[in-house]
């Protein structure tokens, strides 16, 4: 389990004080990396609780110390993209350096309908998503941007300060079909996709080749894997975090995939004793 | 009398948390920022995001309630706003005060292309916005078919920690604003002149009056600093307890029951200790 990355994926349903201690342990526990995601409700669950992303994740960044942290992902449709650049750069500076940048170009459909928040058909969606990297990116890196964009129109805007991650803190760009995953070749420090072994093999190579078109070095990109019980099991894998075994499996089956970091739906408190092997015997021997 | 500080989000983050707990610990009322992508002024000087800085200093912080003054309506969708207010008002264990406005910062939105629109459009959206924000923050499943808002069954959940919602504190200066806080606000801030503050705070008065509102149940909260002070004639408020004890007393008189000061400089805390402990409580 040599060179991969753990992470754990924590929807923010729960409690803050819950919340914040689950991120703690986890912090202690040694995993790279925690994620809430951003979403006006959870997927699948609109009754119940759930806290806006940005503003979550900025008072756990003030509340951990040393574990990386993210929004997965946040949605380009929510938020003008220079409000967002200033949101990470903000969250950089609470985390000192900590921040992924986390981002992709909206999906959920029935939180938008409650709003009413366009989502767009999705080509406009893809084509404002790519407008919308061309933007932070150079915003995040301290730029004086201009920018005459169908979506986006910016003239000599430029935020302060810089972010404390030099040039900016990484991208993790979410995608799954062709014209995202060549939009996370131009911009991504890290691809995330969520899907079966064969779905990830397939995008994988996808990604690899898009590099290559535009003259990039394939090997750049981390290849990150958002996963859980409902991806593994109709593929007859086990609950990653039921043993040692289970976890080295799953792994192992995502890293012949091309996997190299993986972002695991947080355990079952009753399984913490199990995450407690886990990380003694499969993650900590791989540093 | 109330008193709550002003620290603009320009410092480094550690320096803006120190900050934070000291002025929490002097016992102060209430600490806020504002919400630009540029700073007003010194647009090249730097400016953190506010609900995502507020939201990690209230966690520097245990007593003082926070809040920006103000939000601005045309930077986030009003869902948006509510869902990042209750969130705050969690992890603040029921700290926030919701601080909004309908936006005003012309150089920002030329630079990066967000509509800041016309004033009677502006004030549209903001009225509307209001009420979205209202029903949201009280947990309810909010339909609105409005010119510039539309939500269908919607609702925000978790409820807030204060009940009915947080508090609302509308930033208003002219006479249709003054009109939507007198349904809305809480708390009503207004920056200018005694002069000026004592006739929008009986205009707003009179607009309580008319739609049935008890007009004592508005927070009056004045700010005060370099801008309105010197021009006055009037002292640092910081530069004496009888300095402070006669700023206020010129508002009060003008109808404030609250004062948002700018934050003093480290050069005056020493004063500042002074106020707090002695001329500071014996005014509330």
């Amino acid at each position: 389990m040599k060179g991969f990355r753990f992470g754990i994926y924590t929807p923010q349903w729960k409690p803050y004080q819950v919340l914040l201690d689950n991120w703690r342990y986890f912090e202690e526990l040694g995993f790279d990396s925690v994620w809430p995601c951003d979403h006006f409700h959870n997927p699948g669950h609109p009754d119940k609780p759930f806290f806006e992303g940005w503003t979550v994740l900025a008072a756990l960044a003030a509340e951990t110390s040393r574990i990386r942290l993210g929004v997965l992902v946040s949605s380009n449709t929510f938020r003008h993209p220079a409000l967002l650049a200033q949101q990470a750069i903000t969250l950089d500076h609470i985390s000192e350096g900590r921040l992924d940048f986390g981002v992709g170009a909206g999906w959920y459909e029935l939180e938008h309908e409650w709003f009413r928040i366009p989502l767009y058909e999705p080509k406009v969606r893809v084509d404002r998503f790519e407008e919308a990297m061309e933007i932070i990116d150079p915003l995040m890196r301290g730029e004086t941007v201009s920018y005459a964009g169908e979506h986006y129109q910016l003239t000599e805007a430029r935020l302060q300060p810089p972010p404390v991650q030099s040039p900016r803190p990484p991208f993790m760009l979410a995608g799954h079909r062709p014209r995202m995953l060549g939009i996370c070749a131009r911009f991504a420090d890290s691809w995330n996709s969520t899907g079966t072994v064969e779905d990830l093999t397939k995008r994988n190579r996808q990604v690899d080749e898009a590099c290559r078109r535009i003259g990039r070095d394939p090997s750049e990109v981390v290849r990150s894997y958002l996963g859980g019980n409902s991806t593994l099991g109709p593929q007859g894998l086990p609950d990653m975090w039921s043993s040692p075994d289970a976890f080295s499996e799953v792994v192992g089956r995502y890293a012949e995939a091309g996997v190299n970091e993986f972002l695991f739906v947080e355990p079952r408190p009753e399984q913490y004793k199990m995450v407690e092997r886990i990380v003694s015997r499969v993650i900590e021997p791989g540093r | 009398m109330r008193f709550g500080l002003t620290v603009t989000p320009s410092e480094p983050y550690p320096v803006l948390a120190d900050k934070w707990r000291y002025f929490d610990e002097l016992g102060f009322d209430s600490l806020w920022h504002c919400d630009h992508l540029l700073r007003p002024n010194r647009p090249t000087d730097p400016l953190f995001e506010g609900w995502t800085l507020l939201s990690a200093l209230s966690t520097q912080t245990s007593r003082i309630r926070v809040g920006l003054m103000v939000a601005s309506n045309v930077l986030r969708h009003p869902a948006l706003l509510a869902q990042e207010a209750l969130t705050v008002d969690h992890v603040s264990g029921g700290r926030l005060e919701v601080g909004i406005g309908c936006g005003w910062f012309e150089e920002e939105h030329e630079r990066f292309g967000i509509p800041l629109y016309e004033p009677p459009q502006r004030v549209d959206r903001f009225e509307e916005a209001m009420e979205i924000i209202d029903r949201l923050l009280r947990g309810e499943t909010v339909s609105h078919e409005g010119a510039h808002y539309q939500l269908s069954d919607a609702k925000l959940r978790p409820y807030p920690v204060q009940w009915p919602r947080p508090p609302l504190t509308l930033a208003a200066h002219r006479p249709r604003m003054l009109r939507i806080t007198a349904r809305y606000a809480d708390r009503w801030n207004s920056s200018g002149t005694p002069e000026e503050m004592g006739a929008r705070s009986r205009y707003l008065d009179e607009e309580c009056e008319r739609i049935g509102r008890d007009p004592g149940e508005i927070i009056r909260s004045f700010r005060a600093g370099v801008s309105n002070l010197g021009v006055r004639g009037l002292p640092d408020i910081w530069s004496s307890p009888e300095a402070f004890s006669e700023v206020s007393g010129v508002f009060a008189e003008a109808g404030a029951t609250e004062l948002i000061i700018d934050q003093p400089r480290p050069e005056q805390y020493g004063t500042v200790e002074r106020i707090a402990s002695g001329v500071m409580e014996s005014l509330r």
